[in-house]
């Protein structure tokens, strides 16, 4: 990732000034979608997390505080047709389900193996208790979704050397993708950070910037610390549309754009329980 | 019971050489993985003495009798006039105000809540060579801010300033090569203690653009007091405490894998109708070596039980 450095520093000041007065959005009501998981008690293996739900649900639940509706489909329910595209297998039901939405949140276990993220399912369907990146394009291109903020409350699900794995599914023309670097912890403790996601990157904050910057935090044990590091993607077709995607809120819509570019914002050295530290 | 002791017996011989927090997990501990959930459970439990943590919370509570309150800023004039907010009349009950895709700010008493934001969208990102220049003015800038909004250094844990990055990268398949990685801000970010015992949920988020340009403050610095209801702070025998640790850990680890536990005594937030106190809490946080996320959770230490509210909600299985 860290190859020469070709874009000049006054190239940045150049393209935000001439993308701020492109960047044309809209404002309406969505949709928030979610699906979470707390007991493995289906064909799938996990570890129970009781506070799952809960977090997810304060999240749409302030979109839905906002005049967004809501949908979640949740436990035994989450399988993996409902989150594959219909393009990558014929069984894929997504635009039916999170991907109809216009921002999603997905907390389920997560893990990653060469073809990057995948998440823990509820009950095996199609023979997987698995969905893998490459069963995903999410956004709304040719008509199978709408969404613009994917966000996983899921361990690794942006892990730094496989971050180019999200350019398939952003091949759907996704605005933000947010997840971790890492392992991430559930409980009571973190629930209010899903709601202020949701308070805070409404429609004054970017999205992708709030997660990055909310989603960070320092668990202390007096004599040692380790880091969530929060990792947020923004897609557009030039570098300043990219860059700019983080700076789009829930409301203020902007329009969808071919993914050519993708810009990932993160905490400098941020060194988490499983993985590397990040670059500084 | 029996078994809980002898491991116990036998992890006070190796505690004994170590000078370290003992409010914590040891920090030769804080990394280990074990199959035996039970021995993880001793192994990581923090070698306090029951007796010397009594009279610190007896001490604590005797010091801040009327509660501590720091953070200076308590009405939205004061908000409004320290961060340069236009002056304007808060209807009562309001606790966020937000000039959409311009300024939002909150205020909430009750929790401690005060956060700011101000729109810096069209502030390019930095070079990092000429943010490393900056850093430790930012850094100064930061800790003055915290002072002045009552948050002095004797009250923090834990303190970074440090950078938030972006790079730019081009779909795979085209020539063109990533951007260099650039600053897009600069952050500070604290944990807050008293007297040392962690306060657990308490935080400093400040962000800047640059040396000149402060744009976010988030901050939960609530009130400190002890539950009224806490009499003498007798804590649990150890031997209890790991049992219900256990038992905690056993019912949410898939059986078999390897797990990790780390413990911290911390003062818990805990909510009795819209009134915010604190309890003293074992912090635990687990997880396991395939990569799940981890399970955090609290046991309270103490032999007395007070009453506070649960906020658990369980969804429904689908809706819309």
């Amino acid at each position: 990732m860290n190859k020469a450095f070709t874009f000049k520093n006054c190239g940045w000041l150049i393209a935000v000034l001439l993308f701020s007065s492109l960047s044309a959005s809209f404002s309406y009501a969505g949709s928030a979608r979610s699906s979470s998981i707390t007991h493995w008690n289906g064909e799938c293996s996990g570890g129970t997390r009781t506070w799952w739900d809960d977090m997810c649900m304060a999240w749409r639940k302030r979109m839905g505080s906002k005049g967004w509706s809501q949908w979640w489909v949740n436990y035994h329910l989450v399988r993996v047709g409902r989150y594959v595209d219909p393009t990558i297998a014929a069984w894929g039901q997504d635009k039916w389900n999170l991907d109809g939405g216009d921002a999603a949140l997905m907390c389920t276990h997560g893990g990653y193996d060469e073809n990057g993220w995948y998440g823990v399912m509820h009950t095996k369907d199609h023979g997987q208790c698995r969905l893998n990146v490459s069963d995903m394009k999410i956004g709304p291109y040719l008509g199978n979704g709408k969404n613009r903020f994917w966000h996983m409350s899921s361990c690794n699900s942006i892990r730094w050397n496989l971050l180019g794995k999200w350019w398939g599914p952003a091949a759907g023309r996704v605005h933000v993708i947010t997840g971790f670097h890492g392992y991430m912890y559930i409980g009571s403790k973190y629930v209010g950070e899903y709601r202020d996601l949701a308070k805070y990157g409404f429609s004054s904050k970017g999205v992708g910037k709030v997660w990055r910057d909310k989603m960070h935090h320092v668990h202390h044990w007096y004599n040692s610390w380790k880091t969530v590091c929060p990792i947020s993607l923004g897609f557009g077709y030039s570098r300043a549309t990219s860059a700019n995607a983080l700076n789009e809120k829930y409301k203020w819509a902007y329009s969808n754009k071919n993914p050519n570019w993708m810009t990932y914002t993160w905490k400098s050295g941020c060194d988490p329980t499983g993985g590397p530290k990040l670059p500084n | 019971m029996w078994k809980y002791i002898l491991i116990i017996l036998t992890t006070l011989v190796a505690v004994s050489a170590h000078a370290e927090n003992d409010l914590g997990t040891r920090k030769e501990v804080s990394e280990k993985f074990n199959r035996e959930y039970d021995q993880a459970v001793v192994e990581a439990f923090p070698s306090f003495k029951s007796a010397v943590i009594q009279r610190r919370l007896q001490s604590i509570q005797k010091k801040y009798l009327r509660g501590f309150d720091p953070l200076k800023i308590k009405n939205f004039t004061t908000l409004q006039k320290t961060f340069r907010f236009p002056i304007q009349d808060i209807r009562p009950g309001q606790t966020f105000v937000e000039k959409e895709k311009v300024f939002a700010y909150e205020l909430d008493r009750s929790s401690g809540r005060l956060y700011i934001h101000k729109n810096m969208e069209k502030v390019p990102p930095m070079k990092k060579i000429l943010a490393q220049r900056q850093l430790k003015q930012v850094k100064k800038q930061h800790d003055q801010l915290m002072t002045r909004l009552g948050i002095d250094r004797s009250q923090l844990l834990f303190t970074e300033t440090n950078f938030m990055l972006l790079q730019t990268g081009p779909a795979p398949g085209g020539n063109q090569r990533p951007s260099a990685v650039m600053v897009d801000s600069f952050f500070t970010y604290a944990v807050r203690a008293i007297d040392g015992l962690m306060v657990d949920g308490s935080f400093v988020r400040l962000n800047s653009k640059n040396a000149k340009t402060l744009y976010g403050v988030d901050i939960t610095w609530p009130k400190f007091s002890f539950h009224p209801a806490l009499k003498n702070f007798e804590l649990k025998k150890n031997q209890l405490l790991i049992g219900e640790i256990s038992r905690i850990v056993n019912q949410t680890m898939v059986k078999g894998d390897k797990i990790n536990v780390k413990m911290a005594m911390v003062l818990r937030p805990v909510w009795t109708g819209r009134t915010l106190h604190y309890i003293p809490s074992m912090k635990v946080g687990v997880h396991s070596g395939k990569g799940e996320a981890g399970n955090m959770f609290y046991v309270d230490v103490l032999k007395q039980r007070v009453k506070y509210d649960v906020r658990a909600n369980k969804d429904s299985s689908e809706g819309h």
